[in-house]
């Protein structure tokens, strides 16, 4: 799901995702080839099962599309796919740096970028709640649960 | 009956009420914001229950969470009208009418009340038949379970959503997740696409809170600014107008009776969740109303919050029954219950009672028990929870995506999964958009690898011979319902009428969570 797709699919959504869906099934089903079996395609093997799955992924998502095709309505409510594609940027973004730079601040960082993202206008708000989460979350983790959560760059 | 009774042992330890009472508080906390179910509430709380070295613990608190969440849900549903999963909706109709008219109280009550004597009733049933159907299952073949399997995701898909090629298609893609990773009979790699982290296979709790938690607040992200799905928060004075009135209770405890009468054994099908049996119960009452000459259904019944309430609660002890006695899941909630057991190694199935009865019988326990904690602690907090409801959604949603993230990080301690359950949430985002149930995914995920080892070890047996599987007649019967089940919704007559309600209330928008 790359970004210049995200962005495509604002007018005929329904039938670029059926058409997505058709690719990633026929990739799938490439795949079945690439599982080693001393079986071949025995019943009982490990490649007979994923055969199945896959060619009826192909099969219902050729099916998806040419109803989809045949409908080529108008999506219900197009053109907001930037909120979406934001966050998920930002939660990307997030997984990056959550090492280096330890759970609290990418947490609050996120956090805040979130909030903003969905419509907050408070920015003073957004931060108090922020990095009382994320050092509720820290703590409670690691001093409760004892799970270790990255620490960071902060002296903790 | 010893059995039960040694688990009522267990649970009333003090430590475990702690547990029970925790569970229930987090899970209505959880569960009473806007747009979050059950499956999705235990989903995210799911590695705390990780932490515990006994499972008894866990899974008593699992079912105090799950209670919890899913009385949580009917005071979203009945306050806001915003229904968290598809087992609500049928609550929401009549249970806002009589919000917006100034009894949210006893809307809530009877719901309430009406959960728990349900509740009561439902274990009560379960724990009597669990015991008998665990015996008969020692007697099945993988053959059977293999066709159990199908009917179980077959049934469920064809239920669900608008469209069958949509839900077959989220089964497929359930099912191919499944398969990623080590072949569980000769160990082979498959599609891992080269990537060592895939080789584990890709987590069902990675699945569940990528599809609901991040999927979710990805395709709600998306709708926040379209100015859809305005919440107005009822004013506090509403809700302090009255109780139920002894008028309420007299027309509320037979749809209680009914609903469990019709949740029960719903919930037990392979069929299970508890769309089918809420909604049979809200039509049973409106047209009963209707029958006796009353209209005050669409202003606000109470008999149609009591009976779908009942209804919701009962089925859920039904859904206990094929996932403890067979280890079928047939509900999103109940899948998540199972990845539950499989952490702590247990496998749910007919073993389940001899290797396990001391846990199996402490969590029956364990759901009267949190039932009547819901009862306690509910009605006069309610309160606080409507309080809850006011948390604005920026920070909401923003709060879920931190929850969800830090609950795979702290299952896997590896960002790579992080990854794997965003790019879960995108799928599960446009599926969400060009309206695919979800629950197939599920299901697929974690009844895929079952369906196929018992496939497989069948076929072993009769040598490659698909025709001695099918010649089984218990496999035979079980195959044939699955197929009548994916008939089934094109038949008009009851399921037709019910679906055509269902699109009637038109508020199906997180509608398969359940």
């Amino acid at each position: 799901m790359t970004t210049a797709e995200v962005e495509q699919r604002t007018r005929p959504g329904e039938l670029i995702f059926g058409l997505v869906l058709v690719a990633l099934g026929v990739l799938a089903l490439t795949q079945v080839w690439a599982i080693p079996g001393a079986e071949g395609w025995s019943v009982s093997g490990p490649r007979f099962v994923p055969l199945l799955v896959c060619a009826a992924w192909v099969v219902l998502a050729v099916i998806y599309t040419g109803q989809a095709a045949r409908r080529m309505r108008e999506p219900r409510e197009g053109g907001f796919d930037r909120t979406a594609l934001l966050l998920m940027v930002t939660l990307i973004g997030y997984a990056y740096v959550v090492i280096p730079l330890g759970y609290i601040i990418s947490t609050a960082v996120s956090f805040v970028l979130t909030a903003r993202i969905l419509g907050s206008h408070r920015l003073v708000r957004d931060i108090v709640v922020a990095v009382l989460l994320a050092s509720a979350v820290y703590f409670a983790f690691t001093e409760l649960l004892s799970i270790r959560l990255p620490r960071g760059v902060l002296p903790l | 009956m010893i059995d039960l009774l040694n688990g009522f042992a267990t649970v009333l330890q003090p430590i475990n009420l702690v547990f029970a009472a925790l569970g229930v508080t987090i899970g209505t906390l959880v569960g009473v914001l806007p747009g979050i179910g059950p499956a999705l509430t235990i989903a995210l709380l799911l590695p705390i229950t990780f932490n515990f070295d006994d499972p008894t613990g866990a899974f008593i608190m699992f079912a105090g969470i799950y209670y919890g969440a899913m009385y949580g849900g009917s005071t979203t549903s009945i306050l806001l009208n915003t229904p968290g999963e598809s087992a609500s909706v049928a609550t929401a109709i009549e249970g806002h009418l009589m919000a917006r008219r100034g009894r949210a109280r006893a809307a809530l009550a009877t719901s309430a009340i009406g959960s728990f004597v349900a509740g009561l009733i439902s274990t009560v049933l379960l724990a009597f038949v669990a015991k008998p159907i665990g015996d008969l299952a020692v007697k099945f073949q993988a053959a059977d379970y293999f066709a159990l399997a199908v009917l179980a995701m077959v049934s469920v898909t064809a239920l669900l959503g608008a469209s069958l090629v949509r839900g077959l298609i989220s089964l497929v893609l359930g099912l191919f997740l499944g398969l990623v990773g080590l072949d569980q009979v000769t160990g082979q790699t498959r599609f891992t696409f080269g990537a060592p982290v895939l080789t584990e296979g890709i987590g069902i709790t990675i699945v569940i809170v990528g599809l609901f938690a991040i999927g979710e607040v990805l395709y709600v992200a998306s709708r926040v600014r379209t100015g859809h799905d305005t919440i107005e928060p009822l004013e506090k004075a509403r809700l302090r107008t009255g109780y139920m009135s002894r008028e309420d209770w007299s027309r509320s405890w037979r749809p209680w009776l009914r609903g469990a009468a019709i949740g029960f054994p719903f919930g037990a099908l392979p069929a299970g969740g508890a769309e089918v049996p809420t909604f049979l119960s809200y039509t049973f009452e409106k047209r009963r109303a209707e029958r006796a000459g009353r209209d005050d259904f669409g202003r606000g019944a109470i008999e149609g919050v009591a009976g779908p309430e009942a209804a919701n609660n009962a089925s859920f002890s039904g859904v206990l029954v094929p996932l403890l006695t067979l280890g079928l899941p047939t509900s999103a909630t109940a899948a998540v219950m199972l990845a539950a057991f499989q952490i702590f190694n247990l496998q749910p199935g007919p073993q389940l009672f001899q290797t396990s009865s001391e846990l199996v019988w402490a969590l029956i326990a364990s759901l009267f028990v949190g039932n009547v904690l819901l009862l306690v602690l509910n009605l006069p907090l309610i309160q606080i929870w409507v309080k809850v409801l006011l948390v604005p959604r920026p920070l909401l949603y923003g709060g879920i995506l931190v929850l969800a993230t830090l609950g795979v990080y702290s299952l896997s301690g590896n960002v790579l999964q992080v990854f794997i359950a965003y790019g879960v949430g995108v799928l599960g985002y446009f599926m969400r958009r060009h309206d695919f149930p979800i629950a197939p995914v599920i299901l697929g995920v974690i009844l895929g690898p079952m369906m196929e080892t018992q496939l497989r070890r069948a076929l072993v047996i009769s040598d490659g011979n698909f025709g001695a599987i099918v010649s089984r007649p218990l496999t035979l019967v079980i195959l044939a319902l699955a197929v009548l089940s994916l008939l089934l919704p094109y038949a008009p007559g009851v399921l037709g009428r019910l679906r055509g309600r269902r699109t009637e209330a038109k508020k199906l928008v997180f509608s398969d969570e359940d």
